[in-house]
């Protein structure tokens, strides 16, 4: 073995991955001698074959020193290369964008019930009912368009809390203008208004748009505001409820593909239960009144001309409270209107042992009673005209095609306490008595 | 040189130091193996070799072997 | 800012894109700017600290160089003069000389080393002894000092074995002291592995970035995939570990080891990703260690720059001193002499068990000093003293007695080279490493013995002796994530183990669309499994009526 080869015997570190060149000492050339010099193939570190400068050097001490060079030129980014990888990047955003709409589910039924509202054309609806729960189980909209003429959205979502409804108010007349405007008076009543889960169920389920940030710049606590900004860091983890999250998509594509929503976010619970006497108590709190207030204050300047405050019935039996007049004070200052509902039970005809499908909520044969007598009370004392374009008018009447399908669905379910889970478009359509399924 | 192999040879048994080339890099030397040799290069040879020549590029092969030990007799 | 956050990387590609802007020659200033700005922003309070080691090294170092030019050049001079007796003696007050300076500069950092990291530890043990209460000091430790002083002190050492020859640029030697992708977890770097390539300003390599993004990915699928996800795991079962039933005791320990793999390699990748992208290639930290088998190679595939580090700068000075030799020869030459020539299948291997012993107790002897240094460099505690040990000791007993398990084998006709004894070989080892995280866990001794004793007997049954069920705290759609991650890594590193290759090099072979549909699912898995961001509990959502 010659000197070259054994000094080779060096270079078996580039043989390994991850070596690329060794320090070339800089007293080098001045003070050694070259005992020799050559080249050999070695891997680089992608593991690529390549030749390499190397040779043996004899300091003047006598001590060994070996060199490698590199010897080979890297592949230089060239304009290729930045078009790849700008094509790279953009393909793996646009996967992840898609990925965060899929995934960003805070409540299945408020994220399409939700969906649907901005699915509507503009100023095709004349009323415009914002809250929580209430307004999507009480009120079934087809119901009251094939009785009345009338055409209505509940813009709500569970559990709804009252900073939200300065935004869904501005949201509503911005795309709608309607003739007017509902609110639930109870949301005052909740004691922690910026509760986490409330707020997403209705700003998660808002599309990106400057209204969505600016509530959120509002409303959200400090900590929470870049994960509502950025909602992907919070529901990356949403994946184990793909199939939720996969079931709200299809269920968006369906309302698509219509072009509008069947059932405009009414949802019911098959079952009914029989009275039991609760009592709680109705008192608003301190948030209640600042968001009150809030409210009260934008919808003074904004345009609308019909505003009325409504507390709804339900099962339980309430200790009122002082804060409650002063809360219909409050309304009727702001020059807008306020009906207490709780007392109408039998005006509405409301039968304790069948109609709720539990303390707070009217199940299919509640919301039937309650729909037109809603409907006949704001049509009496509002003067709200039913006249629409053609375009309107015929996709209400399609949606009221479905009614009596839906309804005798519902009944039969409801008769037989199905129970179970929150009923929506999807179920409705089902077929459950096999007369057909409704398509 | 040959005596050398010979030493080496009975100090660790059924090792091809007569071509072998990467003895450590393919670890039919591991550590022990060097000390040993170290140390009979200290007892047989009188070479003391300093923790700074424990490379791989010298243990590599005897012929690696024999040139360090020449370099350090030199000194 | 730790590795895995988006600062981390935000920090990254501005650093990357000022390198590739300044001119190449002043590219490593901007590297040493960026190792500065980083342990500032993350470790401001201790930056003295990191300062004073890279000056005292770089000076020292130099200091070095010029005692043996000068004795280089005086010796030159004298050459005539002198007989070889007076050159003797002036070559060896030079040595003293050189020894006393890297001694203070040694001295100096582990000196601070030491302090902050074994104080506490020293004195409470210290104040036992002498029945005294000393005082202790509510120190934390600089970022990465535990790695940051091994590679400059490694570094003076090679200077002062006229290895390498010092650095005169105190701007160069700066960012070899305190390169920032190093500094947190590592690789301990070689100076004449590292340097050239760190001062060497390199072109924009598309093969480079690539390189760099592929490893980072890998790093950030190991570690915020898997490893995060098992810590939850860790963290549900650790409060109650002694009263795991047997299964959930062994799975705890397994747990364990396997989520400081994925974590620490995991972080190896992302560290040796980004120094890719810059052009430079960092040492390997791990190389598939759970194929090894015997706890000896385990260590040279298991944070391979420690272990390097030791046995160059500790264990071979040790090993081959004179002290260590003379003990060897003592000792091979205290048993009886042979009157005959011992076959080589005797049971010591053909030698005397006194030669056997003298051959092999040096390099024992160093293993368990290495090894005890090895456990305490971990942390300043006798678990970890304990840890070191245990891996020391089953060295020592395995190089003690290998002419005795050759022997036996031979004996039992059991063939050692076929695949499965290289298997067995594998699983004992893993068995071996997987106990030894005991050392981690158990609280003494009792219980790091009852906790073995457990794995041993697994039985199936309620999680805790109270009967209690305790839920191991990911849900089953999690431990699918993690199993098919690990069998995913398992798979790569069969295939580099196999083919000694990077998978990369296989990658870059294939069609495009399919280099493109696993990069973008890796970032896409990586982005959705990672376990970051707000609670990650599925059942948060719930339909809840007002």
């Amino acid at each position: 073995m010659d000197r070259f080869e054994a000094v080779c015997a060096v270079c078996a570190p580039c043989l390994h991955e991850g070596r690329t060149q060794h320090i070339l000492p800089r007293n080098l050339k001045n003070e050694s001698e070259v005992i020799s010099e050559g080249n050999h193939e070695s891997s680089n570190s992608s593991g690529a074959r390549e030749q390499r400068s190397c040779g043996a050097v004899r300091g003047p001490s006598k001590k060994f020193r070996v060199w490698t060079g590199s010897g080979h030129k890297e592949k230089i980014m060239k304009l290729k290369h930045w078009i790849k990888i700008a094509v790279f990047a953009a393909i793996t955003i646009g996967v992840l964008l898609y990925a965060s709409n899929l995934l960003r589910v805070a409540n299945e039924k408020d994220a399409v019930g939700i969906y649907g509202f901005y699915q509507e054309p503009e100023d095709s609806l004349d009323v415009v009912l914002i809250g929580s729960s209430y307004m999507y189980t009480y009120f079934y909209s087809p119901l009251a368009y094939e009785q009345y003429g009338l055409t209505s959205y509940a813009l709500a979502s569970s559990t709804m809390t009252a900073p939200l409804y300065r935004y869904a108010a501005e949201i509503a007349i911005e795309k709608q203008h309607p003739q007017l405007l509902v609110f639930e008076t109870g949301s005052f009543c909740y004691d922690i208004q910026q509760d986490e889960v409330s707020l997403r169920k209705f700003l998660d389920a808002l599309p990106d748009s400057e209204i969505r940030t600016r509530a959120i710049n509002d409303i959200v606590p400090e900590d929470l505001k870049s994960s509502f900004l950025f909602p992907f860091e919070k529901y990356h983890s949403s994946w184990n409820r793909i199939g939720e999250c996969l079931q709200v998509a299809q269920d968006k594509a369906d309302i698509r593909g219509k072009g509008y929503s069947i059932t405009k976010n009414y949802a019911t619970t098959p079952q009914y239960i029989s009275y039991s006497r609760q009592t709680r108590k109705y008192n608003i709190s301190e948030e209640g009144f600042k968001y009150l207030e809030i409210l009260l204050d934008y919808l003074k300047e904004a345009d609308i001309d019909n505003v009325l405050f409504v507390r709804f019935p339900d099962m339980y039996n309430y200790d009122v409270q002082d804060s409650y007049t002063k809360m219909i004070d409050m309304i009727r200052e702001a020059g807008f209107d306020f009906v207490n509902l709780a007392g109408a039970i039998d005006d509405i005809g409301i039968d304790m042992n069948k109609d709720f499908y539990n303390n707070s909520h009217l199940n299919i044969f509640g919301a039937q009673k309650f729909t037109p007598f809603f409907t006949d009370y704001i049509m009496k004392r509002y003067d709200i005209s039913t006249d629409h374009s053609p375009e309107t008018d015929a996709e209400w009447e399609d949606c009221a095609s479905y009614n009596d399908q839906i309804i005798a669905n519902m009944e039969y379910l409801t008769e037989n306490k199905a129970g179970g889970y929150l009923y929506t478009q999807r179920d409705f359509l089902a077929d459950y008595i096999g007369i057909g399924e409704a398509s | 040189m040959q005596e050398f192999i010979e030493k080496l040879k009975k100090l660790k048994k059924g090792v091809d130091f007569e071509h072998e080339t990467a003895l450590f890099d393919n670890g039919l030397l591991d550590s022990f193996d060097v000390i040993q040799i170290i140390a009979m290069l200290d007892d047989d040879y009188d070479i003391t070799v300093p923790p700074s020549q424990i490379m791989p590029v010298n243990f590599n092969s005897a012929q690696a072997m024999w040139d360090m030990m020449k370099r350090l007799e030199d000194e | 800012m730790t590795l895995t956050s988006l600062t981390f990387f935000g920090f990254v590609a501005a650093s990357l894109i000022v390198y590739y802007i300044v001119p190449k020659k002043w590219r490593y200033l901007v590297l040493l700017a960026a190792s500065l700005a980083f342990y500032g922003i993350v470790c401001f309070k201790y930056f003295p600290f990191i300062i004073f080691t890279a000056l005292s090294t770089w000076a020292g170092a130099l200091w070095l160089d010029k005692v043996a030019k000068d004795r280089k050049a005086l010796l030159k001079e004298h050459k005539a003069e002198w007989d070889s007796e007076q050159k003797k003696k002036f070559k060896h007050s030079t040595i003293i000389r050189r020894r006393w300076i890297l001694a203070l500069v040694l001295v100096l950092n582990f000196g601070i080393l030491a302090v902050l990291k074994y104080y506490n530890f020293l004195a409470e043990w210290f104040g036992n002894i002498i029945n005294m209460q000393l005082p202790m000091v509510g120190l934390l430790l600089p970022l990465g000092i535990s790695f940051y002083t091994f590679q400059s002190m490694g570094y003076i050492i090679d200077v002062y074995w006229e290895k390498t020859p010092a650095e005169k640029n105190i701007a160069r030697f700066g960012l070899f002291a305190t390169f920032f992708p190093q500094i947190i977890q590592g690789p301990i770097a070689i100076y004449s592995e590292l340097a050239g390539q760190l001062y060497e300003g390199h072109d924009l390599s598309y093969e480079n970035i690539k390189y760099g993004a592929q490893l980072i990915f890998w790093g950030l699928f190991k570690k915020m995939v898997i490893a995060d996800r098992l810590a939850v795991v860790f963290n549900t079962l650790f409060p109650v570990r002694n009263s795991l039933s047997n299964a959930y005791s062994l799975l705890l320990l397994v747990v364990y080891m396997v989520q400081l793999y994925m974590d620490f390699s995991g972080g190896i990748d992302i560290a040796r990703g980004v120094g890719c992208m810059f052009g430079i290639n960092m040492a390997e930290n791990f190389r598939r260690p759970f194929f090894s088998k015997s706890i000896s190679e385990f260590w040279r595939r298991w944070h391979i720059s420690l272990g390097k580090w030791l046995k160059t700068y500790l264990f071979y000075p040790m090993a081959v001193s004179k002290a260590f030799l003379r003990l060897g020869t003592w000792i091979s030459k205290r048993g009886k002499k042979p009157s005959e020539e011992i076959p080589d299948d005797s049971i010591w291997g053909g030698f005397t068990f006194a030669q056997h012993l003298g051959r092999v107790l040096p390099g024992c002897i160093g293993t368990l000093i290495t090894f005890f240094i090895v456990g305490m460099w971990h942390g300043a505690n006798w678990r970890y003293a304990g840890y070191g040990l245990w891996n020391g000791i089953i060295i020592l007993i395995s190089m003690i007695l290998e002419p005795v398990f050759k022997w036996l084998l031979r004996k039992l006709r059991i063939r050692v080279d076929t695949a499965g004894w290289r298997v067995f070989q594998m699983i004992r080892t893993a068995i071996l490493v997987v106990l030894s995280v005991v050392f981690d866990i158990a609280d003494n001794l009792a219980d790091g013995i009852s906790m073995i004793g457990k794995c041993f007997t697994p039985v199936l049954g309620p999680t805790t002796h109270l009967g209690t069920e305790v839920s191991t705290g990911i849900e089953a759609a999690d431990w699918i994530v993690v199993i098919t991650g690990l069998l995913i890594v398992f798979a790569v590193s069969l295939y580099q183990e196999k083919t000694g290759k990077h998978i990369r090099e296989s990658l870059s072979r294939q069609p495009l669309w399919i280099q493109w549909t696993l990069g973008i699912g890796c970032v896409v898995v990586v982005a959705i499994l990672g376990m970051y961001g707000p609670g990650v509990a599925s059942g948060e959502f719930v339909y809840m009526q007002f």
